[in-house]
């Protein structure tokens, strides 16, 4: 489920490009005929149901995955939005985790994605109930209908005609209308049947109730709806004469309805914006043959630049992976030593590299990925051939830098030989209270630096003390010098 | 009584309990099926509205009309004329004509009503 809700967004993401081009154009276009709007809307669509993405290298989107999903438990959510200097500091707020004094634990990549997933179905399943209950509220009003003829019913308690239903539609008309009323009103609504706009109308709502996140997506729904009663009015009054469209414009404002929320249904004759409907309709002229093709152009040209994805940097198939503690961080410059089993240790204890400028700013003590070419310069320290990537990767204890496990008991530091020994004794001289990290040396007498709850018993002689860890006895011996 | 309209639906609706009553609920339930394409529901709820505006009365399942077709629509009219008309019928009259002339067949009918008026 987190990878559903995650795939989501970044495909809503990708359609926020496409959804800013076509505010643009529905602004420099306003000449052109309004069913192009609504196709343009197709698009924005088609590109927030369709999983696959096609890449293609005339692409202007400026990255495909946005949010890229934790790979291992305990690493941070990464952000690729394209915006090197975006990315670059979100990354770093990620992947650090006391960034500025707020602390965000390790492994927060995935609890916060399955928490932003439960809000995200609590927002669908508000907004189908709603919708669900809005259509039944509708049904119970018109059951009192009376058909006219064909697909069109009178209802008394209604104040505005509209459409309801997807797969058998109806026309509702109220029961006062006049007869050129009528006849302007069902043009409109049958324009509106051709068009298949009762589909079109809920499967918009459908996408806004599952990207309701997404607040272009509100817009393009709003938009969308204007878009679609004004290109039924564009059919109504293609041929009209200037006493017709009067007559029309009359009608819109009669039936003009004051809701303003959005639905789902129905498709009302005077809902969504009467003046500016009214405004068109009075000012319209058929549009030129030119602006048709321009527009036309537009339109492709929008479907080819932002349906498609940018070629994604896909790495090499020769890189390697190389996991390594930074030692030392300087203007630009990482040293690093490769962890504790890594084929990279045999050659070389120490490795320089160049810092990349997308990735966050490792600190020492990090631990972090590199994805490189494979190759390592005999140098000292040694230098790498070509590297992709550095990530840096949080939770892992740096085993190289550990200390001799040590314990400090009466004032005194005692070391940890390797060896043990089998004894039945049942109590304990003392216990471990306390533990400082692995690499340091512990301060206060009863602490250790590998963990605490550990009993201990003195062994014969002043230098030997015996620590009960993990069903062995280990043997610890006092050393005067502390030094390791 | 008077300041009742009915809606176009609701006069069809009036119109055939009129032409059938008195007719069980029932049987009423069917024609309107039949005619109007309601459910059984819809019919008894919208039977329900107008017995409670006094037009019709649903007795155990009979139902009857409590105010004719004719006295409805007289009452309709005479509200008519005092709204429009200050309840001047003579005022009335000469709106109705002033677009369309009476007819032989309109006048010879009033004048049989104003001399039956004089007798009573």
């Amino acid at each position: 489920m987190d990878a559903l809700f995650l795939k989501l967004l970044n495909m809503s993401f990708g359609a926020v490009w496409l959804i800013l081009v076509v505010v643009i154009l529905r602004l420099v276009l306003r000449k052109a005929p309004r069913w192009m709007f609504c196709a343009l809307w197709g698009l924005v669509a088609f590109r927030l149901v369709c999983p696959i993405s096609l890449e293609s290298g005339l692409s202007l989107i400026p990255s495909g995955e946005v949010l890229s999903l934790p790979g291992v438990e305990g690493e941070s959510l990464q952000v690729h939005t394209g915006f090197g200097i975006f990315d670059s500091t979100v990354n770093e707020y990620l992947g650090n985790p006391y960034y500025e004094g707020s602390a965000l634990s390790s492994g927060s990549g995935h609890t916060v994605l399955t928490l932003l997933g439960v809000l995200w179905l609590l927002g669908v399943a508000a907004l189908t109930l709603y919708s669900l209950i809005s259509f039944l509220r509708l049904k119970q009003r018109v059951s009192t209908s009376i058909p006219f003829k064909e697909n069109i019913w009178i209802c008394d308690c209604i104040t505005t005609p509209f459409i309801l239903g997807m797969i058998k539609p109806r026309i509702y008309l109220p029961s006062d209308m006049t007869k050129e009323q009528k006849v302007h009103v069902l043009i409109h609504e049958r324009s509106h049947l051709m068009r298949r706009d009762h589909l079109w109308k809920p499967l918009g709502f459908l996408l806004l109730t599952v990207y309701w996140f997404n607040p272009l997506i509100w817009l393009s729904y709003v938009l969308l709806c204007q878009d679609i009663e004004i290109a039924c009015d564009e059919r109504v009054i293609k041929n009209y004469s200037m006493e017709d469209r009067k007559a029309y414009s009359k009608a819109l404002l009669s039936f003009s309805v004051q809701r303003r929320m959005v639905s789902a249904c129905p498709l009302a004759f005077g809902e969504t914006g009467v003046k500016e409907r009214i405004r068109w309709v009075l000012n319209f002229k058929k549009p030129a043959f030119w602006v048709i093709v321009a527009a036309l152009a537009a339109c492709i040209v929008t479907a080819v630049c932002f349906l498609t994805n940018p070629v994604s940097q896909s790495e090499p198939d020769d890189s390697v992976t190389l996991r390594a503690t930074v030692l030392e961080v300087s203007d630009g410059y990482l040293i690093v030593e490769p962890v504790e089993g890594s084929l990279e240790l045999s050659s070389s204890d120490r490795i320089s590299l160049m810092n990349m400028p997308t990735s966050p700013k490792p600190q020492v003590g990090d631990v972090v990925e590199i994805q490189y070419d494979g190759a390592i310069m005999e140098s000292y320290p040694a230098q790498l051939g070509q590297v992709y990537s550095i990530r840096v990767v949080e939770g892992e204890e740096p085993m190289t830098y550990d200390r001799i496990p040590m314990v400090m008991v009466d004032g005194k530091l005692f070391y940890d030989t390797g060896e043990t020994i089998i004894t039945k004794c049942g109590t304990y001289d003392g216990e471990i209270t306390s533990s400082v990290d692995g690499s340091e040396i512990p301060v206060k007498n009863n602490q250790s630096n590998f963990g605490k709850g550990f009993g201990y018993l003195y062994a014969p002689g002043d230098d030997t003390i015996v620590v009960h860890m993990n069903e062995k006895w280990c043997v610890f011996e006092y050393r005067s010098n502390a030094e390791n | 009584m008077s300041d009742m309209r009915l809606g176009v639906v609701e006069s069809r609706f009036a119109d055939i309990i009129w032409s059938l009553a008195p007719i069980a609920s029932g049987e009423l339930a069917k024609r309107c099926e039949k005619e109007l394409t309601w459910k059984r529901t819809t019919t008894y709820n919208v039977l329900r509205k107008l017995c409670d505006r006094g037009i019709f009365q649903n007795d155990n399942g009979i139902v009857r009309a409590v105010v004719s077709r004719e006295d409805f629509y007289a009452a309709q009219g005479e509200s008519l004329v005092n709204e429009a008309f200050d309840g001047s019928l003579p005022a009335f009259l000469a709106a109705f004509t002033r677009r369309k002339a009476l007819s032989a067949d309109d006048i010879s009918k009033i004048q049989k009503m104003i001399d039956s008026a004089g007798e009573v």
